[in-house]
């Protein structure tokens, strides 16, 4: 199984408390993954021993910038120079996948301090050389996450017209009324509207009658902050996970380890965060795992709902 | 850069003299350029009768500049339909991201931002603003920097180009994270902190809330620099004390306008930087430069390009220039900034603000951070009313109710100077 986990991840790995001493070494095979976290877990180690970083931290790695993985979660992450980089690759690959191209705008309806703007621009954090528009050419625009300013999120759209937004599921509601109340022709304004979604999957009926209602394309984008994880859904519904970034395993209860496949609780080793490493994080979504290529015709591991 | 020198860089203290010629020499680029490329100041020029030429003195430039208002852009993209309205002075850069202004009359512009500037002018501004504000590099620096907004996107980047740590707890600067800001405080014991008013206020009653001693939890924390609002002189002795601060600055700017200083450890003004905008004083009527010391409307124009250009922009906010030497050694102008001109009014020969009024509120404890509305009054008065949330310490005590109002009353006299007139009800706003 950690023959597909680069050594470094398992080498900046060692240097954490957390995993240092969940790391087995059996002397002939090397050193293996070490058993899954949950974020209970992360959170009861926080809390026993007054660290941030829930036993996370790599000392040998030079934090460019420290944030808060989500609201309300007492649980940060500090990300070297490299890390902020990769995480801007990543979150670029998602964008990718949506048809984001150069020239475009992309509107983000979520805090400054979400992953998913930090990481859309050089602009919004330091020691970033190129976040995932620069990457691509394109021009983002953040909106702040509040749901009392789901007015300027319309007033974006209305004078700059971007390919894509992206809004957070908590101020989905708030959003869908204000295009109501205003009677705005979204289609008029933006292509497609990608709901950010934590550690959760919407509900096939629920984007489809968000689709209706706005009357653009509606998909989503998933989160899981304590891996600093993103999953792009593609037309058909399925979660792509690019595996340059992340790898992907799901846990069933009672099984011993946990499996490259099949049904079970969603669980991410992400390959490129040495500040703060993130070894099989153990959400608490229940996904069916999928290998081979997707019904959209695009290869790699996808996540789909298991009912 | 070690930590004990007084300025950011050698920009900071060049002869007055020698920032005032440059000054008309590259406003009168500026002038040329926009006349040429940017088709709103081309029009708005037209309009004026004026033609590019060469500026030589404050007068002149004034004479001859039409001023800008947030109106005049608000119109512009209306009619445009469009976030460019024609001051975007960008070149063949790629537009990095595009920020919004602030939302003054209900109408958010647009400012288009590119490296070539963010890397320049726009980061080093910030990172003079920081350094006045006692960031110094090694520090860590707890602040959240909100993306959509011009001028506080730039706080995590001079952070890291000082040499401090930037440390972002999770939301934006509404009360509800104020949480989320404690949480990170108390874990990571940060040296500086970057807030708004309203923030700290917030956070305050946090602590408060849940009955944390902020000395306590702030025992890391030596100074603290705040946007968003004047700091009256009571609430700055009130925060420094209860968080045990060595130091409490103020910045102060216009997102509309993209301009922006802070306070040095003098505290007479903000520090605004000449060799990167320039900074007018004016009458609100008739547009003509007051002295310093005089209040009229802030005028600002972008002395850089690469972005967005504000030229003559009127913020609409109250100010006045600050006059005589700064004992921090900076050449630089001092601007006071005292708050919008829409919530002030405007009496013959002065401009009563909301600043005056919060001066004297926050001086009487129950009243300190209580919301309020100011209003003309007729025969050159003014009305102070209170928000109904601020009635609560007379609620039920009529004597105290009234030794309250008095006191309010006799000190706004005492510090306006005209007949004032406190009374409770309404939706404050202040």
């Amino acid at each position: 199984m950690a023959s597909s986990v680069p050594v470094s991840v398992l080498s900046a790995a060692s240097g954490a408390p957390l995993y240092a001493r969940r790391l087995a070494r059996p002397q002939s095979s090397g050193p293996s993954l070490p058993p899954p976290t949950s974020l209970d877990e992360l959170l009861a180690w926080a809390a026993k021993h007054d660290d941030p970083f829930a036993g996370r931290r790599n000392p040998g790695a030079a934090a460019a910038c420290i944030i808060q993985v989500d609201d309300g979660l007492p649980l940060y992450l500090a990300l070297t120079a490299a890390d902020l980089a990769a995480a801007a690759r990543a979150l670029a690959s998602c964008w990718r996948l949506y048809g984001i191209r150069r020239g475009d705008y992309v509107l983000i309806y979520d805090y400054g301090t979400s992953p998913l703007t930090l990481f859309a621009s050089w602009c919004y954090v330091p020691a970033l050389r190129r976040g995932a528009a620069d990457l691509i050419g394109a021009v983002p625009v953040c909106n702040d996450g509040l749901p009392e300013l789901a007015a300027r999120a319309l007033h974006v759209l209305r004078y700059l017209r971007p390919r894509v937004m992206f809004v957070d599921r908590q101020v989905m509601p708030a959003f869908v009324q204000q295009v109501s109340d205003q009677h705005a022709v979204l289609a008029d304004w933006v292509g497609l509207v990608v709901v950010a979604v934590d550690e959760e999957l919407l509900p096939p009926e629920q984007l489809a009658a968000w689709t209706a209602g706005l009357g653009v394309p509606v998909r989503a984008v998933l989160r899981a902050g304590p891996a600093l994880f993103f999953a792009a859904q593609c037309e058909g519904g399925a979660f792509h996970v690019d595996r340059r970034f992340y790898r992907v395993e799901t846990v069933k209860e009672g099984a011993p380890r946990p499996s490259g496949s099949g049904a079970g609780n969603l669980c991410i080793t992400n390959l490129f965060l040495r500040g703060t490493p993130a070894v099989r994080y153990q959400t608490g979504l229940s996904v069916l795992l999928v290998r081979g290529p997707c019904r959209c015709g695009r290869p790699g591991a996808v996540l789909r709902s298991p009912v | 850069m070690t930590a004990d020198r007084e300025f950011y860089d050698d920009g900071e203290c060049r002869p007055p003299a020698e920032l005032e010629r440059r000054r008309w020499q590259r406003i009168s680029r500026l002038l040329r350029y926009a006349h040429d490329n940017l088709p709103f100041y081309r029009q708005a020029f037209a309009a004026a009768g004026y033609a590019p030429g060469p500026i030589r003195c404050a007068d002149e430039f004034a004479a001859k500049i039409p001023r800008t208002r947030k109106a005049d852009l608000i119109a512009a993209t209306r009619a445009r339909g469009s976030a460019r309205v024609g001051i975007e002075a960008i070149g063949r850069n790629r537009v990095s991201c595009v920020v919004m202004t602030s939302g003054t009359l209900g109408f958010n512009t647009f400012a288009f931002l590119t490296a070539a500037d963010l890397n320049a002018g726009n980061l080093r501004n910030a990172a003079r603003e920081l350094w006045l504000a006692k960031v110094r590099p090694g520090m860590r620096v707890l602040t959240l920097s909100p993306a959509w907004h011009a001028l506080a996107l730039l706080d995590t980047r001079a952070i890291t180009a000082i040499g401090a740590q930037p440390i972002t707890p999770w939301g934006t600067f509404a009360p509800r994270f104020s949480a989320n800001f404690l949480d990170a405080v108390a874990r990571f014991r940060p040296e500086h902190m970057l807030v708004t008013v309203p923030a700290l206020r917030a956070i305050l009653e946090e602590c408060e809330r849940q009955r944390l001693a902020p000395r306590a939890i702030f025992r890391s924390v030596r100074y603290v620099a705040t946007a968003g609002e004047a700091l009256s002189p009571a609430f700055r002795r009130h925060v420094i004390r209860e968080l045990g601060l060595d130091d409490l600055f103020e910045r102060g700017g216009s997102s509309d306008g993209m301009f922006g200083g802070s306070e040095c450890w003098a505290h007479r003004g903000h520090h605004i930087f000449a060799d990167l905008h320039y900074i007018e004083v004016v009458d609100p009527q008739t547009g003509r430069p007051l002295p310093p010391g005089r209040r009229g409307s802030a005028v600002v124009t972008n002395l850089t390009r690469d972005r967005s250009v504000y030229v003559r922009f009127d913020t609409e906010d109250v100010a006045e220039i600050v006059g005589g030497d700064c004992p921090c050694g900076r050449t630089h102008p001092l601007v006071e900034l005292y708050g919008r001109l829409s919530d002030s009014v405007r009496l013959p020969g002065r401009i009563v603000a909301p600043a005056d009024v919060r001066a004297c509120l926050d001086e009487l404890p129950p009243l300190m951070g209580r919301s309020f509305r100011l209003e003309p009054l007729e025969r050159d008065g003014v009305s102070v009313r209170l928000a109904e949330a601020a009635l609560r310490p007379f609620a039920g005590a009529g004597d105290v109710t009234e030794t309250l109002r008095d006191r309010l009353t006799q000190a706004l006299q005492r510090r306006i100077g005209v007949r004032v007139s406190v009374v409770g009800g309404g939706d404050g706003g202040g």
